[in-house]
């Protein structure tokens, strides 16, 4: 086609020519390459322009997972290099973000490595030590040199008895139990609901605690039974161990957990229930289930442990015990020597415990304080030197030794100066004043402040402190010194008398006691000649003052006298009684008159009875009332002399007294309130009343009339008019020959529903109650 | 065999353990539930020609001082909620419990609903407006410990609601 262009013109023509037929060429090509070539520049330009690792972005998440799925190892191998690689310049490069970012991961495990790995030592520590004693223990470290393992490693293979029983895999977020696996078969009937429980309880347990992240139940021991839970992060590991199963099982389990977590992380994303994906697993959780057994049972290493226990222990406790004795001795040392007045030369440092040194006699005995320290004075021996200590406390307890001093007397010490003060007998002073400058320790003496003391009056003192002699009595100290006279004069009891003379005798310095001036005030003698001038016996009377100071009189005397000796003898002190039963009135035959005067004082008749007498016969005549004359006839008999009773010519006034007192009674005088003043028939009735007053007088001349005004109520205001009233009558009484003395006016309050206003009137004989 | 974890939920007294009892024979003591506040039973159902085993979680009844710990509900596939047909109050502590399994788990687990002790007819009081629009479409039943009635179907509901 070019050719041909150029073969068809001139130049311009050509040049022309040319261009149009370039231009269709072009057109030409467009046509023919042109969507080709923009594509083709398209994909240049997109391969040079960065835009193209968006589209790398895009697919590459599926290239990756297309790899993984048809080869996963092959994908792993290729990725490893580049992994690792990023991750070793990243830790090159910047350590801490990648140690930051693996530390919530690498913490925890750590710590739990570490406590695996302490718990795993201890374990294998136990176990070397019971063994090595053994004759098992010998031949166990044979095997170690003989397989060239470690001796440790040989008693861990050789001891442990244990065995897995039961394997558990558990989905974690359901509890739901993915695989079971057991020794006998036959336990694995309820392992899902035991799955389930045991989810449960780590999830009680995480709740209850208040767990903290990843804090789970790693074990669960009931009794022989242990339960190992070992977990991921989809599922858990509980593996069932009867017996003490080894630390490194949990490593084990460890690794099986994450052995399986890779190979089934897809279908337990996508769990749902169905178990049966993950039965691959069942050979790795066999694989856990093991036993380990121990040789046969030999002689127990508990016994050749116990030994060698038991003599370190007993070392230990000799060892220990023979130090806290000497720490014990020690202190006592340490005590003694501080001791005053004891000074420590030489202490033996551990048993036989020996002390030697000083001690004062007056210092306090060391060996009393062995009992503080737990010491027995047995095991200890104390050799002393005596000395005397010149400090200042036990020069004075020397002195006060020698000096003796009685009481009253103070011995002090001060600057090497003993210091007497105080009261004390003539004789101690002068031997004081001889002995205390010869005293150890002692300078001078200072005896300005001590007394001597009146030795007499010194003693009277004392004995008048053991004495006390009453009010009345006189004790006087007499004679020279040594040969004194005690003198006692006054009154005092004969009891007080007798104990002085007693007492007395408990004072060795009073040669002699002189009491014949004391006067024993209560001496029956002494009482009986007290009362003997106080009463005046007449000639038949007999006194006598028994030993309980009762005045006893008998024999005759008058009553007269008789009377007024009772009361002369309450004059006469210290009696303790008086008794006058033993006195008789004098035997004498009385005359008429007497017999009449005796009569009189004795009946006390009334007024309107006269007495007589004639020959000792007692006549009345008069009137009297029936109760006196019942009296007199009985009553003249104790009248003495009196030989009969007569009283025919006696009148018995009672009946017509009472008819008297009837008349009287029966009369109501009313009065008016307004007036004061009687109302209708009131004189009639006063008359009546006055005749029956006279007539009572002249039986009774002390007869005597009440006129009683009734008050309307018990109120106190209504007493004056009642009163007023009782007294109106007793006026108009005195007007109709009653006397005034011969009425009493008085009120009463009435009682019940009929009540008026008036006097009513009562007879009495005088000194009667109204 | 696949397996599902089942969860009971509801107020205390309304009857989840006696449900649990009428429908397995467990192995564990019901006194895990008063200690632990949970007990699990396993009873295997056959719905529809596969064979479920079902992990009955009965977890203790919810009270104003006892709340249902959520971590118990985790991995459940169905969850059985029983209410107290005689007690209408039970409906609002049911539904208490629900919204905070929505709130705290965003269980999206079908559900059944029981209405228990069908038994007491005269005390029966449940209201029915609330029970239907409390339980929404999820499958109801009113059942009795007692006698059994609709124990097994409610269970088998629950078994199928998983399965599809």
């Amino acid at each position: 086609m070019p050719g041909q262009a150029e073969g068809a013109g001139g130049v311009g023509d050509r040049e022309g020519r040319d261009a149009a037929r370039s231009s269709d060429i072009e057109t030409l090509r467009e046509l023919i390459v042109g969507p080709t070539a923009r594509r083709v520049e398209q994909i240049e330009r997109r391969l040079e322009q960065p835009a193209r690792v968006e589209d790398t972005a895009r697919v590459l998440p599926d290239i990756i997972r297309e790899s993984l799925r048809e080869d996963a190892d092959a994908a792993e191998e290729a990725a490893r290099p580049l992994v690792e690689g990023a991750i070793r310049r990243s830790a090159r490069k910047s350590p801490e973000a990648l140690s930051d970012a693996l530390f919530p991961v690498l913490g925890p495990a750590i710590r739990k490595s570490i406590t695996h790995a302490i718990a795993s030592m201890m374990q294998s520590l136990n176990q070397t030590l019971e063994h090595s004693f053994s004759a098992r223990g010998l031949k166990w470290r044979f095997d170690a040199w003989r397989t060239g393992r470690p001796f440790a490693e040989v008693v861990l293979l050789n001891t442990l008895v244990y065995r897995v029983e039961q394997a558990f895999l558990i989905h974690r977020e359901s509890g739901l139990l993915l695989r079971h696996v057991a020794m006998d078969e036959s336990l694995g009937e309820d392992a899902d609901v035991v799955s389930g429980m045991l989810t449960a309880v780590r999830d009680f347990a995480r709740d209850a605690f208040d767990a903290e992240g990843s804090d789970e139940i790693e074990s669960l021991r009931m009794g022989e039974l242990e339960l190992w839970v070992a977990r991921g992060p989809n599922v858990l590991l509980a593996l069932a161990c009867r017996g003490k199963a080894p630390e490194a099982l949990f490593a084990r389990m460890q690794e099986t957990v994450e052995r399986i977590e890779r190979r089934f992380g897809e279908e337990l994303a996508a769990f749902e229930g169905d178990t049966a994906a993950f039965a691959g697993a069942d050979d790795w959780l066999r694989a856990l289930l093991e036993s380990q057994r121990a040789g046969d049972e030999g002689g127990s290493p508990a016994k050749a442990v116990a030994a060698v226990a038991a003599v370190a222990l007993a070392l230990a406790a000799w060892m220990g015990y023979g130090w806290y004795w000497r720490g014990q001795w020690k202190d006592y040392v340490a005590r003694v020597s501080a001791m005053p007045g004891v000074v420590v030369a030489r202490a033996s440092s551990g048993a036989p415990f020996e002390l030697w040194g000083l001690r004062d006699p007056l210092a306090d005995d060391p060996a009393g304080l062995l009992g503080r320290f737990g010491l027995d004075g047995k095991d200890v021996k104390l050799h002393w030197r005596p000395w005397q200590s010149l400090e200042p406390a036990f020069a004075l307890r020397r002195a006060r030794r020698l000096l003796q001093p009685p009481a009253g007397v103070e011995v002090t010490m001060r600057d090497g100066v003993l210091r007497l003060s105080g009261a004390a007998r003539p004789d101690w002073i002068r031997r004081a004043r001889m002995l205390a400058p010869a005293l150890a320790g002692v300078r001078a003496v200072d005896d300005s402040a001590l007394k001597a003391v009146d030795v007499r009056a010194e003693l009277l003192a004392r004995i008048r402190k053991r004495l006390t002699p009453p009010k009345g009595v006189e004790l006087a100290l007499a004679g020279p010194e040594g040969r004194y006279v005690l003198t006692a004069r006054g009154e005092a009891r004969s009891a007080w008398k007798a104990a002085a003379e007693a007492a007395v005798k408990a004072f060795p310095e009073v040669a002699s006691y002189d009491d014949s001036r004391l006067i024993a005030v209560d001496e029956p003698a002494r009482l009986l000649r007290l009362a003997r001038k106080a009463l005046r016996p007449p000639a038949g009377a007999r006194l006598r003052v028994s030993r309980d100071l009762v005045l006893h009189v008998s024999g005759v005397a008058s009553p007269a006298w008789k009377r007024k000796a009772r009361e002369r003898a309450a004059a006469v002190p210290y009696l303790a009684g008086y008794d006058d039963a033993g006195l008789h009135p004098p035997r004498h035959i009385p005359g008429d008159a007497e017999i009449l005067a005796a009569a009189r004082e004795m009946l006390k008749p009334p007024a309107t009875v006269h007495l007589g007498v004639s020959q000792g016969v007692l006549t009345a005549q008069g009137f009297a009332t029936a109760g006196w004359i019942r009296d007199a006839r009985t009553r003249w008999r104790d009248i003495p002399g009196a030989k009969g009773w007569r009283d025919e010519a006696l009148r018995d006034i009672t009946p017509a007294w009472r008819a008297l007192s009837r008349r009287v009674g029966a009369r109501l005088v009313r009065y008016d309130i307004d007036s004061g003043q009687p109302k209708a028939g009131g004189e009639r009735m006063l008359r009546e009343v006055a005749e029956a007053v006279k007539q009572a007088r002249r039986m009774r001349p002390d007869a005597v009339v009440r006129a009683v005004g009734l008050s309307q109520s018990r109120a106190e205001r209504q007493k004056p008019r009642a009163l007023a009233h009782a007294r109106d009558a007793c006026h108009r009484l005195e007007g109709l020959g009653v006397p005034a003395a011969a009425c009493q006016p008085g009120f009463a309050p009435q009682s019940g529903s009929r009540r008026v206003s008036g006097v009513r009137f009562a007879l009495l004989a005088s000194g009667q109650a109204p | 065999m696949i397996r599902k974890k089942v969860c009971l939920l509801g107020a205390f007294g309304v009857g989840k353990t006696s449900l649990v009892r009428r429908f397995v024979s467990g192995i564990f003591s019901d006194k895990y539930l008063s200690t632990m506040g949970v007990k699990i039973d396993r009873k295997t159902v056959d719905a529809d020609g596969r064979e479920v085993g079902l992990m009955i979680w009965d977890i203790h009844g919810e009270e104003a001082f006892r709340k249902i710990p959520m971590s118990y509900l985790r991995g459940a596939s169905g969850l059985m909620m029983v209410v107290d047909g005689t007690r209408p109050e039970t409906l609002d502590v049911a539904a208490g419990i629900v919204r905070r399994v929505d709130d705290e788990l965003g269980l999206a687990a079908p559900r059944v609903w029981l209405a228990n002790k069908r038994d007491l007819a005269d005390d029966w009081a449940l209201p029915a407006d609330a029970w239907a629009k409390l339980a929404g479409d999820a499958p109801r039943f009113e059942t009795s410990a007692l006698s059994g009635e609709h124990v097994d179907e409610a269970f088998l509901a629950l078994a199928r609601a998983m399965l599809a």
